[in-house]
């Protein structure tokens, strides 16, 4: 592409009829909406056997080899109206069992998991007694799991399991997931038989076998067995589809089904040639990510960039039109929603809604410092806009030069009320990378990451290794280092608050609880990070990160030419502001309590101390632009910055703050009792680096100046800010350009990411009343997309309380 | 806050709200100015219509724990959730509001000088820029309040903010004309055209208001008329087409007519105020209401202004100083596009 405007290649305004009706996507959609979620086994069967056959093999190769018997095994299916194909095994939306990470989970709730009220998953009888007698016995003492648990010192297992005082739940029980496919610089370049014969010529290139070569052996070796099984489940659909068009009555279908052999033939083994081909290996990849490792946040990546040479190159050629290209790209999009991670129930109450963390990122800057929004990008929104489900998760990218035209149609997206996409702001996700190790020019080709994380395909990363609960060091700091619920000694016996005379006393008591509980976090994941290394490598990953060919070494081992240390994110960032700024006003300036008055307040739970609670509700909160408090909020982020910054990982890699947070603030805000800022115990913190639901009540300029005080840059795990509007606050065209200019102005202000959930709150409440009513009605929760109606009450409590600017 | 604007000229600021893109172009800071010479029944900002500072009284909040009452010099406060409030023996003194844990009580109302209105309008900065936004007066009638508003207005000039006011045209010529004379943009309330029914309407003749707008009219300065449709009440046919021909024959300055529809949010300041709703029996009128209502206004050649419409558009017509355009048929509405 030489020039900006050849990158629209038709223009939107002027699209002539459309040849396709939106038929199909109904069709497909209705499909979807039948489908129960079910759990299957074939996956977790297949890679059971292959590793009794491969016992004593270094266990890399172990790990390839069981993914290609996976892969040669699984049932494959074509289902109606399908243009991109493919499913995780017998079923349509299916999630699958990674025994070897954990599966300890599933047998503790086998009796509820298909009737429980999050996320429930249809799993047969049939497929429950081969998990109790075939799978269990044998990865019994062998899975990730246990291997952590055995090496967790009793302090950080009580500290760090189950508490919500810290949880790295993410990282001992289920693959690290957190990666993009580079599909630019190597998928849709080489495909996997490009990959293979890389293998192959540098097992040939080893000229001797010392002990490192040995292991690059290993590696290679591995490397034939993915691109061997991915090759293969291609040429596996290829022959359904073949023999189901021999089959097919319907002239039409059959035409389809053809193209879809052919397709199939084509990729994942060779690059892809056309658009739809683009589109079925990234859903290849997608279900190889998932069968390699059920976890979290795989990413597609940036999709208009690699997708737009073959949108342009069909369009040109005459065999696609543009709204061929939308009906293709919805397919995928509902692809993309029927595949998930499987989750614990614990985890179901909070990761809300059978979902992914398929990231999915449109525009941004080129790498040449170009804006990169192309036809592609436009297309993609429409197709989210169209088809409406909670994947893939949209990220856009938003710097200076993004055409006012794009961001506009991101607002009409965003003010849908589904809470997608999620802004960000280029510029500073650049600065986040390099600040976690990334040259400039890899690091403003950057890409969103699970929920709202910047990442690259470059690099390989834990970005979430856990998170902490920043609000209990606050609790322990005015309890000398008790819970004030459970009265266990987490953390440090500090000294008698009743005995500080001064506001930096309480800050001396504080900071050191965080020390603290910061080094238990790291040391966590130091013993997380070798179990990671020892027992379950990463070989599928590694093919598709660039560095690891070239190094012969997975990923665990620092294969990938770039590495990033593990991130951490902290949770209760704002009631702790408010909390020490309550403290400040009320206690120390104001002198209008003691701080042993406080404390008796706290443990009772505000009982009797009501006119205090409102001294304190109504003492400055975070989100309101206000110095007296915002300046709390940024030290505290700054501090979490520097007490991470000096711990280094296996590799040697330094770790690093976040504060995003998916739906955390719901357990940590269980564990703790009343805090000081006013909040009763129990209730739910902040989300994120957000202001505490309801707390921020000078509107929505007011919250992004106070967000925009942050230094959102030694936060490269992200930070999260979400605003929720009544739908009669952005109306018209009006409202668009005030979305936009709102974005923009944030963004100046060095902000990293907002979403918008545009939603009026009767309707959310009716939602929850009569579920039936609303099948698909998508919400973004806390960073990432779920179906309202499929979230539990205490989550869609949650998206109501939090607070309604309304401009009316 | 520096001695300077300590001293400075002071007004009675009901409120002041961030981010509003429906009260001019852009995003936009709106200061609500307290006092209003009309007193119309559908009015949704009923605090606005006295000049003097009031109390406000939100009986849900009220916890009963009986401070105001102990605190309340001239025994007049009763807790909030006792009922409204509006005793003529209070002296306003404030004890009651200071001592209200609830927050139940509250002023409606607050003195502020322009320096501190300024510092309060200068925290958005980047929001203007962002969106060609900038500040409103809105009230109440702020041109009541000719040499605040004036001082207001006169500082957001030096500092490049964008000013508009919203306006029921009621106002002393002769005092507000030099504070007219500064600003960007006028939204300009026109609530009926007859006489008579203006002044049963609203309390007041329309005389004045029309006066005063043929005299704005003259200034350059580009403006919108408002219409606020109350069923049964202006929005018969006749009148708004009154309206319409009036705007397209006098006004050429006039970007348009907005019509807005009436809505109840209102309701609650009333209880809160103790005052009881005038017009409880008036619903809103309907959506195709509205679009017929419009439709008559662009029949008789003068552009509807919606939500849908671009004010930025016509905000870079009144930054450039460009000629306006006289409200024929091809006129603002296509220049837009
Ligand atoms: S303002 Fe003063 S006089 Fe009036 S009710 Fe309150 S305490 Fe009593
Ligand atoms: S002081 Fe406030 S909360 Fe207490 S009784 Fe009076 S109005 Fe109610």
């Amino acid at each position: 592409m030489n020039t900006m405007a050849a990158e629209r290649v038709t223009d939107r305004r002027q699209t002539p009829e459309p040849t396709v009706s939106g038929a199909r996507r109904k069709a497909l959609m209705e499909q979807f909406r039948k489908a129960k979620p079910a759990i299957c086994m074939e996956r977790t069967l297949a890679f059971t056997n292959s590793h009794k056959q491969t016992e004593g093999q270094p266990v890399i190769l172990r790990r390839a080899k069981a993914f290609r018997a996976v892969c040669e095994s699984i049932t494959v299916r074509i289902f109606d109206h399908e243009l991109v194909v493919g499913t995780l095994g017998n079923g349509h939306r299916l999630g699958v069992l990674c025994p070897e990470m954990s599966w300890s989970w599933l047998k503790e709730e086998i009796d509820t998991i298909t009737s429980r009220k999050a996320e429930p998953y249809q799993f047969t009888d049939e497929n429950k007694k081969l998990f109790v007698e075939e799978i269990v016995p044998y990865w019994r003492g062998q899975s990730l799991e246990e291997f952590c648990l055995e090496r967790m010192p009793e302090d950080h297992k009580n500290i760090g399991i189950g508490t919500g005082i810290m949880d790295t739940e993410m990282k001992w029980r289920s693959g690290v997931g957190e990666i993009t496919p580079d599909h630019q610089d190597i998928l849709f370049v080489k495909g996997y038989s490009g990959i293979k014969n890389e293998a192959l010529d540098q097992l040939r290139q080893l000229d001797n076998l010392s002990r490192e070569n040995q292991e690059k052996r290993d590696f290679y070796r591995s490397m034939i067995e993915i691109a061997e099984a991915m090759i293969t489940l291609g040429k596996r659909y290829s022959t359904l589809a073949e023999s189901l068009a021999e089959n097919c009555s319907d002239p039409v279908r059959k035409k389809e089904l053809l193209t879809i052999a052919r397709t199939c033939s084509n990729v994942p083994a060779n690059a892809p040639a056309s658009f739809i081909e683009g589109l079925q290996m990234v859903f290849f990849v997608q279900l190889g990510c998932l069968l390699a490792e059920s976890s979290p946040a795989f990413n597609v990546g940036r999709f208009d960039q690699f997708m737009f040479p073959l949108y342009q190159a069909d369009i040109e050629a005459g065999r696609l039109d543009r709204a061929e290209a939308l009906e293709q790209i919805e397919c995928l999009w509902i692809k993309l929603s029927e595949i998930f991670w499987l989750l614990t129930e614990n985890g179901a109450k909070y990761y809300a809604g059978y979902c992914g963390f398929q990231n999915l990122t449109l525009g941004g800057r080129k790498r040449n410092g170009r804006d990169a929004t192309n036809e592609v990008s436009y297309l993609a929104l429409e197709a989210t806009a169209n088809v409406g489900l909670h994947q893939p998760s949209v990220s856009v990218s938003i710097h200076p030069e993004t055409p006012d035209e794009f961001l506009i149609e991101v607002c009409r997206l965003a003010r849908r009320g589904n809470g997608m996409p999620a802004i960000h702001n280029d510029i500073i996700a650049t600065q986040m990378m390099m600040y976690k190790g990334l040259p400039p020019d890899q690091a403003r080709d950057w890409n969103g990451l699970g929920c709202v994380v910047p990442s690259t395909r470059k690099v390989s990363e834990w970005t979430y290794a856990g998170q902490y609960n920043m609000a209990a060091c606050l609790e322990w700091a005015l309890n000398r280092g008790k819970s004030r619920k459970t009265g266990q000694q987490f953390g440090l016996e500090t000294k008698d608050p009743a005995t500080f005379t001064s506001f930096d006393d309480l800050l001396e008591s504080f900071y050191g609880q965080v020390k603290k509980l910061i080094k238990t976090g790291y040391e966590t994941t130091i013993i997380q990070q070798l179990v990671h290394q020892e027992s379950v490598p990463r070989p599928f990953f590694s093919a598709m990160v660039e560095g690891c060919m070239e190094s012969g070494k997975d990923l665990t081992r620092g294969g990938a030419k770039y590495n990033a240390g593990p991130g951490w994110v902290v949770v209760g960032c704002a009631d702790t502001a408010n909390g020490l700024a309550a403290i400040k006003k009320i206690v120390f300036d104001q002198k209008k309590t003691t701080m042993a008055e406080l404390c008796s307040a706290l443990d009772n739970n505000f009982e009797g101390f009501e006119e205090l609670r409102q001294l304190l509700v109504n003492s400055p909160k975070f989100g309101n632009d206000d110095d007296y408090v915002d300046n709390l909020q940024v030290e505290l982020a700054d501090f979490s910055d520097r007490e991470f910054r000096q711990y280094r990982d296996v590799l040697g890699l330094p770790f690093h703050s976040a504060i995003m947070g998916l739906t955390f603030n719901i357990p940590t805000g269980n564990s703790l009792g009343a805090l000081p800022c006013g909040r009763f115990a129990g209730v739910p913190l902040a989300e994120g680096s957000s202001p505490h639901p309801g707390t921020d009540i000078s509107g929505p300029t007011a919250c992004i100046k106070s967000l925009g005080k942050m230094n959102h840059e030694n936060q490269p795990g992200g930070t999260l800010l979400n605003l929720k509007f009544l739908p009669k606050a952005v109306e018209g065209e009006r409202g668009l350009y005030g979305l936009s200019a709102l974005i923009r102005a944030y963004f100046e202000l060095g902000g990293y990411h907002v979403q918008f959930n545009v939603v009026d709150a009767r309707k959310l409440l009716d939602a929850q009343l009569h579920p039936e009513k609303y099948g698909s009605f998508v919400v973004r929760v806390a960073g990432y997309c779920a179906i309202f109606t499929e979230c539990t009450k205490e989550v869609q409590n949650e998206i109501i309380r939090r607070t309604e600017h309304c401009a009316l | 806050m520096n001695n300077l604007s300590r001293t400075d000229i002071t007004g009675t600021v009901l409120e002041i709200q961030r981010w509003s893109v429906s009260d001019g172009p852009g995003s936009r800071t709106v200061i609500f100015l307290k006092g209003c010479p009309l007193h119309c029944p559908w009015c949704a900002n009923p605090e606005s219509q006295d000049r003097r500072v009031q109390m406000a009284i939100f009986s849900t909040r009220c916890v009963r724990c009986g401070a105001c009452v102990r605190e309340c010099p001239e025994n007049v406060a009763i807790p909030a959730a006792e009922g409204a409030f509006g005793t003529d023996n209070c002296t306003g003194c404030g004890n009651c509001i200071r001592s209200c844990h609830g927050g139940a009580r509250s002023w409606m109302g607050e003195e502020m000088t322009a320096g501190e209105v300024v510092d309060l309008v200068k925290k958005d900065m980047v929001f203007y820029r962002k969106s060609s936004g900038g500040v409103t007066f809105s009230g109440g009638e702020p041109l009541t309040h000719p040499q605040f508003l004036g001082e207001i207005i006169n500082r957001c000039m030096d500092l490049g903010i964008h000013t508009a006011v919203e306006t029921c045209g009621y106002f002393d010529w002769k005092a507000a004309e030099k504070t007219i004379a500064m600003l960007d943009f006028i939204m300009f309330d026109l609530k009926h055209m007859d006489e008579a029914t203006h002044k049963r309407l609203t309390g007041v003749s329309n005389r004045l208001i029309l006066e005063n707008i043929l005299k704005i009219s003259s200034f350059g300065i580009p403006m919108v008329i408002r219409i606020p449709v109350i069923p049964g009440v202006n929005d018969d046919e006749h009148n708004i087409r009154a309206t319409a021909v009036f705007v397209r024959d006098h006004l050429p300055q006039a970007i348009g007519i907005e019509a807005l529809a009436y809505h109840r949010l209102g309701v609650n300041k009333y209880q809160a105020l103790g005052i009881e709703y005038p017009l409880g029996h008036i619903e809103p009128p309907s959506d195709s209401r509205m679009a017929a209502l419009r439709k008559l206004i662009t029949d008789t050649g003068v552009p509807s202004i919606t939500a849908d419409n671009d004010y930025d558009a016509q905000l870079v017509r009144s930054r450039l100083k460009s000629t306006p355009k006289h409200l024929t048929k091809d006129g603002p509405d296509n220049a837009q596009t």
